[in-house]
């Protein structure tokens, strides 16, 4: 596979469960490099992921990791994917050195081999001597660097990550994102990061996915995402409301209610100036005009419908 | 050391492609389960399945090889019973107890920790296939089968073969080996698939141990409160059955009367009406699929090949529930 070719393709990749389609029609290419795929819980990030680690079979569609087709060839998409799942996943009765190497030997290493490359791969994401006792008694943050550990330990061409920094402190949150820099850009990995935290996305990847309801609701470098989002204000006061919404679209805003306020989101650099124009217009008694910080599932819902609120 | 303090290094080493993980599940399986109470069960098994048997050999066997005479006299009979083949079909009725035993003991927790753990999205994340994983737990599940039930035969035949190593004798015995070894795979097929597919539905080891006691006991227990085998059942029945020869009037009735008997005093068999119902025992249907194997005849009012269905029916059906189990984990998790 050459550098220029993506990493992974999906054409039209449907997959329902029952009534449920956890993704709807997906069609986008990878590129190498570090990618976040973003989206709130339920979006078809983990289903995409387990399709694309060929344990899920799609309804419909076709797609390629690395240049393998993982329906048809599953274990041979596998071998070449590193995959930190999101959950708890470790073998009960083994240490985490033994995890690690174990991982190694699933993933074909010799056996002693994969022993001196479990030690290389747990120094490397900062685990030392617990490495000899029992993952049962690790807290949450090891286990973390375990399962990342154990992703790295066959030194795959390419990592699944999903919430690599779930139940981190700030610090070792820190550290695990600056490790997944690390991977992208000094040891050429290709990374795809599956989080529906932004900031992970924004301090690692290059390139974004925006997941929203099984599909692609945009994609692009960080600085065109970036671009497109719109300044957003919870917005407080009284008077009628059907007015003022009408009014804020008039100029070009969007309007949501939430329980006690109204979220408006303008067009970008233009200020509160179209708020209280609107305000005035439809004779609503404003009291507060406040930023608000834009959650991930606004920036979604802006991204996938064009308006307001979520 | 603070992290990437180290640095990254990439792998050089070799891969293999191809090889078994199957096989590197069981003997990980295997290492975990290396307990000191695991290895105390074998040798008590070992101990209270063989040493009656190996007393036997002993006992026919030592005079000649250490004092150069046979055994003669009263002890002949001993000689005669250690060489006959039904020895050895009986000494694996007998460690089909503790093959069931060892495999609840090691096997219950295998998935059941695994799903408890998420171990499953461990293992299905990397190149290993279900089947990888399903052949890999039930080879760690016979292994201990196999060690309980096949090695002690297979040491007991090599001995007996030391002092009685005649063509005539390996040509009385040839179907020994096969059949053992043919029983000890039918054996870790059904210990494998009912304690994993008990294990499948279970969240935890304890459960899981305890169900497979249950389910086994509740199955044995109605098996001989509906057809007592002969340890269940009185000695009038037997001595009923002995009086209905001396009462036959015809070679037919004579006939019908020494199946009777030959079925009341058979460890299989039971003087019941109700004899059908032995099946419904897992032990007494093994033992009887391992008098098939053997070439020995199972009483004849063990009811025809229910209980090969039985014990083949019950291992497959649980083999898919485990495979329905990891294929739901994988949708799950």
């Amino acid at each position: 596979m050459g550098t220029g070719e993506p990493v992974v393709s999906l054409r039209e990749v449907t997959r329902t469960f029952g009534r449920v389609t956890a993704l709807d029609g997906v069609t986008l290419d990878l590129p190498p490099g570090a990618v976040g795929l973003l989206g709130p819980n339920g979006a078809g990030k983990s289903t995409m992921l387990k399709v694309l680690l060929g344990l899920l079979l799609p309804t419909k569609g076709s797609l390629r990791v690395l240049g393998v087709d993982p329906v048809a060839d599953p274990v041979g998409a596998r071998r070449r994917v590193g995959y930190m799942p999101e959950v708890d996943s470790y073998v009960p009765g083994l240490t985490g050195v033994e995890s690690v190497s174990f991982a190694g030997v699933l993933s074909g290493l010799p056996r002693a081999a994969a022993m001196q490359r479990a030690h290389t791969v747990l120094n490397y994401v900062g685990l030392e001597e617990i490495r000899y006792r029992k993952i049962e008694e690790y807290s949450t943050g090891t286990r973390q660097r375990v399962r990342l550990a154990q992703a790295l330990v066959h030194d795959p061409d390419l990592l699944f990550l999903d919430e690599p920094t779930n139940g981190l402190d700030p610090d070792g949150r820190e550290e695990i994102l600056g490790v997944i820099r690390d991977l992208a850009t000094r040891h050429g990995k290709r990374v795809v990061l599956c989080s529906h935290l932004l900031r992970d996305v924004e301090r690692t990847c290059d390139f974004v996915i925006l997941l929203y309801q099984g599909r692609v609701a945009r994609q692009g470098t960080m600085a065109e995402i970036r671009t497109a989002r719109k300044d957003w204000y919870r917005v407080t006061g009284r008077g009628p409301l059907e007015p003022l919404e009408e009014a804020l679209r008039a100029a070009g805003c969007t309007a949501a209610r939430h329980p006690g306020f109204l979220l408006v989101g303008v067009p970008e650099g233009t200020g509160t100036a179209s708020v209280f124009r609107a305000a005035l217009r439809s004779a609503f008694d404003l009291r507060s005009v406040a930023p608000d910080e834009a959650s991930l599932e606004d920036a979604f819902v802006e991204a996938v419908t064009g308006d307001g609120g979520p | 050391m603070p992290i990437l303090e180290q640095g990254y290094e990439p792998y050089r080493g070799p891969v293999r492609t191809g090889g078994s993980r199957a096989l590197s599940i069981a003997v990980n399986a295997l290492r975990r389960n290396r307990r000191w109470w695991v290895i105390a069960l074998l040798l008590l098994s070992w101990l209270f399945g063989s040493v009656k048997e190996y007393f036997m050999v002993f006992v026919c066997y030592a005079p000649s090889a250490f004092f150069r005479q046979a055994p003669g006299g009263d002890a002949a009979w001993l000689t005669a019973l250690a060489n006959h083949p039904n020895f050895y079909s009986d000494m694996m009725a007998t460690q089909t107890f503790w093959a069931i035993v060892m495999g609840a003991l090691v096997g219950a927790g295998e998935i059941a920790e695994d799903l408890r753990t998420g171990a499953l999205v461990f293992y299905l994340g990397r190149p290993v296939t279900r089947l990888d994983y399903v052949l890999g737990k039930a080879l760690a599940v016979s292994v201990p089968v196999v060690l309980v039930t096949v090695l002690p035969v297979a040491v007991l035949f090599a001995a007996q073969a030391l002092f009685e190593g005649t063509w005539t004798w390996f040509g009385d015995h040839a179907r020994v080996l096969p059949a053992a070894a043919a029983y000890g795979l039918l054996l870790s097929f059904f210990v494998s698939g009912f304690v994993l597919g008990v294990s499948a539905v279970a969240r935890r080891r304890r459960w899981a141990t305890v169900s497979i006691v249950a389910v086994l006991l509740s199955l044995g227990l109605v098996a001989a409160v509906l057809a007592p085998s002969r340890e269940w059942t009185s000695h009038r029945e037997q001595r009923e059955a002995r009086d209905r020869i001396l009462d036959a009037k015809t070679p037919e009735e004579r006939k019908a009367a020494y199946q009777r008997l030959s079925d009341a005093v058979d460890p299989l068999g039971s003087p019941s009406a109700r004899a059908e119902w032995r099946a419904l025992s897992p032990s007494a249907s093994l033992a009887a699929a391992g008098r098939d194997l053997f070439g020995r005849p199972v009483p004849s009012n063990f009811p025809g090949i229910r209980h090969w269905i039985l014990v083949l029916g019950a291992a497959a059906g649980l083999f898919g529930v485990l495979w329905r189990r990891v294929r739901a984990v994988e949708i799950v998790a």
